[in-house]
């Protein structure tokens, strides 16, 4: 990828997250190298226990002290965030990086109102007077499209909705104008129309002229990718398999992981007898095989597949894909 | 509106258990063998006709039902052992004394220690009773608390650390052996062998120190134990983890996030371990010679004072129910979502 | 009772005693060989198989079975072979420290009296105070909680209303009110024997004598007797602690409950007397072993605490309490007399502690650190 200088906001270089466990080590994010673009939508997808969700946390060290990261994490073009101590991590945490969570219900402080839970976000990185950050508390609750934010400033989380809730939980994260908004499946418990309503409000912060924001969108469902990204990165047991611009990945696939995905989805008004299932098991991160990890799964595997871990490899202007053969769908 | 009708509530079992405790305690006393108020002396034909008067005894049970329920309430309680002066001033000394006017409280008295040396003091504690057992209670209470949950928060951050390890092992030594075996060995290496502070007597502010650390030491182990459970709990919450992405610093995480609900079981606990407190103080003030209820109740028992003995428990069963209604009502203000408001959209 | 028949009843008492801890044996092996031989892997197994990990559990477990054993076959042993029992007076040999040559391994009270064979004796009170009083504490709060859950509704909410008012109040008052009754009733019958002996010459047949024997033999004995008042005391202190436990049962119940294997049996026409019996109460089991377990420690306290305001079981019976508080006022001069009650007693305590963090930490890992 070469990307526009200016449109930068986050570039990942080599990261791996290592997990000391009573069954070994765990490998949960395998040299994870990717970028992201201010005013994009970059969707992060894979199975349960892929590693999406280590990758984001590991850019903030928002992971148990088990946990050991390694790589290049470079905010902007210049800011190093991978070797600063804590002091300094917490400072990029909410203002320059933000993070939506995926369980607003738990995610939300449930003695706390709101309304106090937004003025921290704002008084731990401004020194602003508290009427003042409230102010613009209830700006950020009417920009993500609460109705009466001055009434749910006093409100405790459980009065809320679960869209509601989730809108605070994005307001709260723009409150500090971050440069990089990682949302993690902030969907996945929410019932369809809510889905719908708050993936437009995160389509409309993305276009927003005076955001600018970068946006990691987690998920495990291509649907969604489809909606709203423009780039794509498919993981697998902690690696990327592929990754590159949604309409190429989608309608192109290369890697056999994302074909069987894909696959998979069922289509409104097609006939069919059983659906189609990718077959095997989860990998087991503990005891991972020695070659590619996808291997005791595919079903285009071949000795050398087993042999040695496929790299990256770049085939099209912005496709990568890992896999030593080349799979048409 | 909702408190109102929760106080209510609170009340009416407030009233049913005071009902409950007077019963039985009447009903185990009417099964006691011989006269409530009999003693190895002999007593004269008209006190003895008096006192029968005054307890009902002639009448059927109902009646010495309610005529014991009113000696209570009125503080007029019959008991043969104290002559010069009431049931009720041994449960409650006077702070004023009546005949000179003087204040028995808040004053420069001149004491003479034990070993001799004469010291000018400033007389703040109550002389005895009620008094003397609230201020050991509550200072005991406040011990347990402040080192306990200092403990028990301490070891949830630091967790598996040695010193996790070693405050939970110091805990169990304080929930498994009495207060009657810590009591009299504080007393004698302290106060017998090292001579640091009294091992017994009751005047000075330095006559509460090994009281308080004794009733407290069991109660400190239970908060410890509740306040580091509780904090391990609310340690991995996802609450805790969005504050960090906000950037919110640690200290501010702990004091605002976690210890708002991490001391839950703390607040719960409350009750049981003031109740204990009040049951622990009878042996404290046994071992430390504290002239308070707890030592009353003990006394009056074993010389089968039935008429005091009830009084005095019927009053500690009131003002501890009460404590804990208190307690419960802070407890619904502190935490909103016992407040019972429904979810708006 | 005479000291033989006493002595028939501790020898009874130390078979049920160790058939239950072989009985409890034979369980568990016969889990670990079906897991062995591939079958399924119970609940009951799963546990076991933590709760085996955990040494200290293990380690507590032998513990409380040897003090147990040791209590009720020791005062036996002694007196078999030494002719030592725990109300025998030997003023000469009064208040000597430990020694090994006159076989007063643990020393001597000021009576004479030997203070192992007491520590025995008073551990046989003690831990019976913790199995009458955990048996009546796990039944009541059992059945209670139990039916509260179970019925839910307004039911419910009266009765657990009714605990909650109960949970923190000091009903260790109520005991010692219970106490002192009972202390009073307990002198009047004596006062009552000992003008009907003055009458006729009681015959007290197979009794040991010594230096002062038939003045204590009979007081031992009025005492054995009369002192059977005292499982009135010992209900009542199991009945202090039954609301926690009558709590917890009912959160688990009310967990229980919304499962779908009680909608199904609800659906075949189960009563609801056969749906607790047979699906909630099995269930249950193992939080109520592990409650009970944990409960054991405060219900002999409770028990040491009123023998050591003198308002538990009478002399010349001893209970861990009035040891301690006979040897506490001492303690300066008469170390034995406190230091070993005291650390029997504190072992047995935290042996019942560990081995019920174990049985926690076993049935659900995910309780572990927490109170």
């Amino acid at each position: 990828m070469a990307p526009n200088a200016n449109k930068l906001a986050l570039s990942v270089t080599g990261l791996t997250t290592t997990f000391r466990t009573e069954a070994g080590l765990v490998r949960a994010v395998d040299d994870v190298s990717f970028a992201l673009l201010r005013g994009r939508i970059t969707a992060v997808v894979g199975e349960s226990g892929c590693g999406k969700s280590v990758t984001a946390f590991s850019l903030l060290r928002l992971l148990p002290p088990s946990a050991t990261t390694a790589g290049r994490v470079i905010l902007g073009s210049t800011t190093a965030l991978h070797d600063c101590d804590d002091a300094t991590i917490r400072r990029h945490r909410g203002k320059d990086i933000a993070v939506v969570f995926q369980d607003a219900q738990t995610a939300l402080n449930p003695v706390l109102t709101v309304g106090s839970q937004l003025v921290e976000a704002i008084t731990v990185h401004e020194p602003v007077s508290k009427r003042e950050a409230l102010a613009r508390a209830v700006a950020m609750l009417a920009r993500v499209g609460v109705p009466d934010p001055e009434l749910r400033l006093h409100a405790y989380p459980f009065e809320l909705s679960g869209g509601l809730k989730q809108r605070v939980m994005i307001a709260m994260a723009l409150l500090c104008r971050p440069s990089v908004l990682i949302a993690d499946e902030p969907t996945t418990a929410l019932d369809v129309t809510t889905q719908a309503q708050i993936l437009d409000l995160i389509k409309d912060l993305r276009d927003d002229p005076t955001l600018r924001m970068a946006i990691m969108f987690i998920t495990h469902d291509m649907g969604v990718v489809a909606d709203i990204a423009q780039d794509v990165i498919v993981m697998y047991a902690g690696r990327i398999v592929e990754r590159g611009p949604v309409d190429v990945v989608l309608t192109r696939p290369r890697h056999p992981y994302t074909q069987a995905l894909l696959k998979s989805i069922p289509v409104l008004g097609e006939r069919r007898r059983a659906l189609e299932v990718i077959g095997g098991q989860p990998p087991n991160l503990v005891a991972l095989p020695p070659g590619c990890a996808f291997a005791p799964r595919c079903s285009y595997v071949t000795d050398a597949c087993r042999a040695a871990i496929p790299t990256l490899r770049n085939i099209n202007a912005d496709h990568d894909v890992r896999c030593i053969l080349e799979v048409q769908p | 509106m909702h408190i109102l009708s929760w106080l209510r509530r609170k009340c009416i079992m407030l009233a049913i258990t005071l009902v409950v405790v007077t019963l039985a305690t009447f009903a185990i006393m009417k099964a006691a063998p011989g006269n409530p108020y009999a003693t190895d002396r002999k007593i004269e034909p008209a006190v003895e006709r008096a006192i029968r008067k005054a307890l009902c005894l002639d009448e059927p049970w109902h009646v010495q039902y309610w005529c014991y329920v009113k000696n209570m309430a009125t503080g007029e309680i019959p008991s043969m052992r104290y002559e010069d002066k009431t049931p009720m001033s041994v449960i409650f000394p006077s702070l004023y004394d009546q005949r000179t006017g003087k204040q028995r409280i808040l004053y420069w008295e001149d004491r003479t220690r034990y070993d001799g040396t004469k010291v000018r003091v400033l007389k703040i504690l109550p002389d005895g009773g009620l008094f003397a057992s609230f201020v050991v209670g509550c200072g005991a209470l406040l011990f347990a608390i402040g080192v306990g949950v200092t403990a028990g928060v301490f070891a949830a951050k630091r967790r598996n650390s040695l010193i996790d390890h070693c405050l939970m092992g110091w805990a169990m030594i304080g929930i498994t052996v009495p207060n009657f075996v810590i009591g009299p060995l504080l007393a004698y290496v302290v106060g017998t062998r090292l001579g640091w502070l009294p091992s017994s007597g009751w005047g000075e502010l330095r006559h509460l120190v090994l009281p308080i650390i004794t009733l407290g030491f069991a109660y400190a182990a239970y908060f410890g134990r509740f306040s580091r459970g509780g904090m391990l709990e609310v340690l991995n919450e996802d609450y805790v983890r969005t504050a960090r992405a906000k950037g919110v610093p640690e200290w501010r995480i702990t004091v605002w996030h976690e210890l708002k609900l991490g001391l839950q079981p703390v607040v719960t606990f409350l009750g049981p371990a003031a109740s204990g407190i009040v049951v622990g103080s009878i042996v404290v003030e046994t071992v430390f010679q504290i002239p308070g209820i707890g030592r009353h109740l003990v006394e009056s028992a074993l010389a089968r004072d039935y008429t005091l003995l009830m009084a005095m428990t019927v009053l500690l069963f009131t003002l501890l129910s009460v404590a804990n209604m208190i307690v419960d009502l802070s407890y619904q203000l502190i935490d909103p979502r016992t407040r019972g408001k429904e979810a708006t959209s | 009772m005479t000291t033989f028949v006493r002595h028939w009843g501790e020898l009874a008492a130390a078979a049920a005693w160790v058939a239950a801890w072989i009985w409890i044996a034979l369980h568990i092996h016969a889990l670990r060989m079906r897991v062995a031989s591939g079958g399924g892997e119970s609940l009951w197994a799963d546990a076991w198989n933590r709760l085996a990990k955990n040494r200290m559990a293990i380690i507590s477990a032998w513990t409380i079975s040897v003090i147990g054993l040791a209590c009720l076959v020791g005062p036996w042993l002694l007196d078999a072979t030494y002719g030592i029992t725990y109300f025998a007076q030997n003023l000469p040999l009064g208040a000597v420290p430990p020694s090994w040559s006159n076989h007063h391994w643990f020393g001597t009270d000021p009576h004479g009296r030997d203070v192992l064979v007491r520590v025995l004796v008073g551990g046989q009170i003690s831990i019976a105070v913790g199995i009458v009083g955990g048996t009546v504490a796990a039944t009541v709060g059992t059945l209670y909680g139990t039916i509260s859950g179970y019925a839910g509704g307004k039911i419910d909410e009266v009765m657990m209303r009714i605990v909650e008012a109960l949970y923190a109040l000091p009903f260790m008052l109520i005991v010692i009110v219970l106490g002192a009754v009972l202390g009073a009733v307990f002198e009047e019958k004596q006062k009552e024997q000992d003008a009907a002996d003055a009458q006729q010459q009681a015959p007290s047949a197979k009794i040991r004598r010594t230096e002062s024997g038939a003045e204590d033999a009979k007081k031992q004995e009025q005492g054995a007797k009369g002192s059977s008042i005292f499982i009135l005391l010992f209900v009542a202190i199991g009945l202090v602690a039954w609301p926690t436990l009558a709590r917890v049962i009912r959160g688990q119940v009310l967990g229980l409950k919304r499962r779908e294997f009680v909608l199904a049996a609800h659906a075949i026409g189960t009563s609801p007397w056969r749906i607790i019996r047979w699906h909630l109460i099995p269930n249950i089991l193992g939080i109520v072993i592990v409650y009970t377990t944990l409960m054991m420690p405060s219900l002999v306290l409770s028990e040491a605490f009123l023998s050591y305001l003198g308002l538990g079981v009478p002399a010349p019976l001893a209970s861990w309490g009035s040891l301690i508080a006979d040897g506490a006022t001492v303690m300066d001069v008469h170390l034995w007399r406190l230091a070993f009650p005291a650390t029997i007693m504190c072992v047995t305590l935290f042996a019942f502690n560990f081995l019920g963090d174990g049985l926690r930490d076993a049935l659900d890992p995910k309780l572990r650190g927490v109170d």
